[in-house]
């Protein structure tokens, strides 16, 4: 069971699985490790994977190759640890709202504002429905010769 | 534990979900009066996770299609330790019908003809046209969009809703199979293109599986329930049923349940109908086993719970250079083919695949992969995230699965809900068959993919989690030795005991199964007013 605040070790792997980035820090110097602890503790099979994981980490200097060490000893718990993780990391303001600067993807909640219903252009089908004219022809000249 | 009758109703039907809330209004709308036990609660618009920031999250967690990761208080466990594929399902009222997609097609006539055809699986004792007229029915209440005049599918009702836009994704594909000579369409979609009633026009918001705040997706607890409720039917929720009641040997007198505060009821009713779906209603006939019926319920045939299909599904997943803006849209549907559809024995398997478009999704779900592969963690993540995200699109292979009655769901020696009854225990292995389907499929896909553009292809041989569809368990037929219920869905064994959810399907096709279990959910319905029955 990690500590309630994650604990240093948590600090130091989640900035190997997502380490910073476009003047953001990594997600541990984000300060999400409380954050993945508390989600971790609603989840049984997440509070083991996450326990199991810095288990197995501790004593290791948390280079990428020891990280990939662990996964390669675990790695369904090792996915549920990058799934805390990624969670984590991905629903934060600070990170989305950068996603938003570099992609025009729309931060925030997708409703209740939505998208544009763009019409649909129906001669797109038009390749479609010759090609199965064509078909309907070629098999009626079968059947008659 | 304490305990109570209510009084009897003409008929009790277990399940508030796509094919329990069809036949509930059909049922009462015909002038019996109806009680429908549902072991969910109601799903109110502004509790749609879609309205809040942390809807991505809400995903992975709390809605959750797969009851053991989200694991709500009304949920069961399923004990799926055996199984290739994961069963999902929702309890509610609305069932799975609250975190669907809405991809809405119809089984293609030959689906019900798969013996016939093909020589393997069986024929269906109902054909496509003692089927349609219900389609057409279902059609109304659902809300289609989409577009009649489909080459490869026989002609429609008028699809009243015009088609959703296909994306920059659709386009790219769409123009892509023209170019191949591969049919394509925009799919029906059980979603409204523009207002009707109650019902908001969809706003091309994305996350469709999550709720829909508008209405705009179908979900039978705005399409059906209102209507059922108006007809005067009762509606139970927070009502988790233990078993069917006997009172001969051939007929049910009603069902128990336990209620939101504990108590035992029993609930008295001329007729009996099961809509807990594949997975519940076999469960259910399991659990209800007595001394007449030792190995459950209408299992004189020993197939309650045997043939479990799900369609295995294969994902090719395009990585374009220039943004698609995936995230907008309905997650699921866009435009499909069924280029692959019938058997070409030239291609070493029977039966085919439809390829479905899906968009992209959301940061968070861009990063864990969902259908697609993960974004790698580590000194490339950022890098690889930023390259895949808002740039991929994805075609699915969805394969026919033919029936294998070693594909099973049983009662789980370990699981138990939290009233303490057995969970189910499924144990499903994709046939030979559908692995030579997925294979071919990929190679199409791939194809497609390559031509529409895409510079690096990902490939999903099988997606565990696409278990959405849970059909086959307590198959329809005419001969009570290889079959559980009859054409009209009532069990040969118990002659007041219906089933009408996807437990009927003596095949699947390849194409999603909504549609056409709610038609045969309307015409169980009829069947069952037309036996007449009355409160015991």
């Amino acid at each position: 069971m990690p500590p309630d605040d994650g604990g240093d070790d948590l600090v130091r792997l989640l900035d190997v699985l997502i380490p910073p980035f476009g003047g953001l820090p990594g997600a541990g110097g984000l300060g999400l490790a409380l954050s993945v602890a508390s989600d971790a503790a609603s989840n049984r099979r997440f509070t083991d994977a996450l326990a199991l994981v810095l288990d197995w980490l501790a004593g290791t200097a948390f280079r990428e190759s020891d990280v990939r060490a662990v996964e390669g000893r675990n790695p369904d718990a090792f996915a549920d640890v990058v799934n805390l993780a990624y969670t984590n990391y991905y629903t934060d303001a600070r990170v989305l709202a950068i996603v938003e600067r570099r992609t025009g993807y729309r931060a925030g909640p997708p409703q209740p504002g939505g998208y544009d219903l763009a019409a649909f252009d129906p001669s797109l089908l038009d390749a479609v429905l010759l090609r199965a004219e064509r078909l309907a022809d070629q098999r009626e000249q079968e059947t008659s010769t | 534990m304490s305990s109570r009758t209510n009084p009897p109703a003409d008929v009790v039907i277990v399940g508030a979900g796509a094919g329990g809330a069809a036949a509930a209004w059909r049922l009462a709308t015909s002038g019996l009066s109806v009680v429908c036990l549902e072991q969910g609660g109601w799903v109110t618009p502004d509790s749609v996770p879609s309205l809040r920031t942390d809807w991505e999250r809400a995903r992975q967690r709390s809605h959750h299609p797969n009851p053991n990761i989200r694991n709500n208080r009304w949920d069961y466990p399923v004990d799926d330790r055996e199984s290739e594929i994961n069963p999902l399902m929702y309890s509610a009222v609305g069932g799975s019908t609250i975190h669907w997609g809405a991809h809405f097609p119809r089984l293609r006539p030959n689906d019900f003809r798969v013996r016939t055809c093909d020589g393997v699986a069986d024929d269906w004792p109902i054909t496509y046209a003692d089927l349609e007229p219900y389609y057409d029915l279902n059609d109304q209440w659902m809300g289609v969009a989409g577009l009649s005049g489909d080459p490869v599918n026989p002609p429609r009702s008028h699809r009243p809703f015009p088609p959703l836009p296909l994306g920059a994704g659709g386009l790219r594909l769409a123009s892509a199979f023209n170019r191949l000579g591969w049919h394509w369409w925009p799919v029906d979609a059980a979603i409204l293109t523009s207002p009707q009633g109650n019902r908001g026009a969809c706003n091309n918001c994305g996350p469709c599986d999550l709720g829909c705040p508008t209405g705009a997706r179908a979900s039978t607890d705005v399409t059906y329930w209102p209507a059922a409720l108006a007809a005067g039917v009762e509606l139970v929720i927070e009502a988790r049923v233990r078993r069917v009641t006997m009172s001969a040997p051939d007929q049910a007198s009603g069902v128990e349940y336990i209620n939101a505060s504990g108590e035992l009821v029993r609930q008295p009713a001329g007729a009996v109908v099961l809509a807990a779906n594949g997975i519940g209603t076999p469960r259910l006939l399991l659990l209800s086993a007595n001394a007449d019926h030792p190995t459950g319920l209408a299992n004189s045939s020993g197939l309650v719970g045997r043939r479990l299909m799900h369609h295995p599904t294969a994902l090719v997943t395009g990585v374009f250079e220039e943004p698609l803006a995936g995230f907008m849209g309905p997650y699921a549907v866009s435009i499909l083919s069924q280029e692959f559809y019938e058997t070409d024995r030239n291609r070493g398997f029977l039966r085919g695949f439809q390829m479905q478009l899906i968009r992209s999704d959301g940061p968070l779900g861009a990063a864990l992969g969902g259908y697609q592969r993960p974004v790698p963690w580590g000194e490339r993540h950022h890098v690889e995230f930023f390259r895949q995200f808002g740039h991929t699109a994805s075609l699915t292979v969805t394969s026919e699965d033919l029936p294998d009655p070693d594909n099973r769901v049983t009662l789980s020696s370990e699981l138990v809900d939290n009233t303490g009854l057995a969970a189910p225990h499924v144990r499903y292995r994709v046939e030979p068959n559908a692995r030579k389907i997925l294979s071919f499929g990929i190679e199409k896909a791939s194809l497609a993919m390559r031509e529409a553009g895409a510079r690096e292809l990902v490939v999903h041989d099988l997606v565990a989690s696409a278990g959405f569809h849970l059909l086959g368990t307590a198959r329809m037929g005419h001969d009570p030795t290889t079959s559980v219920v009859d054409a009209r869905g009532r069990c040969h064994d118990v002659k007041n005991l219906f089933i009408a959810d996807g437990s009927l399907f003596v095949t699947v096709g390849a194409l999603n199964p909504t549609s056409t279990l709610q038609a045969l959910a309307l015409r169980v319905a009829d069947a069952i007013v037309s036996g007449g029955v009355h409160a015991t």
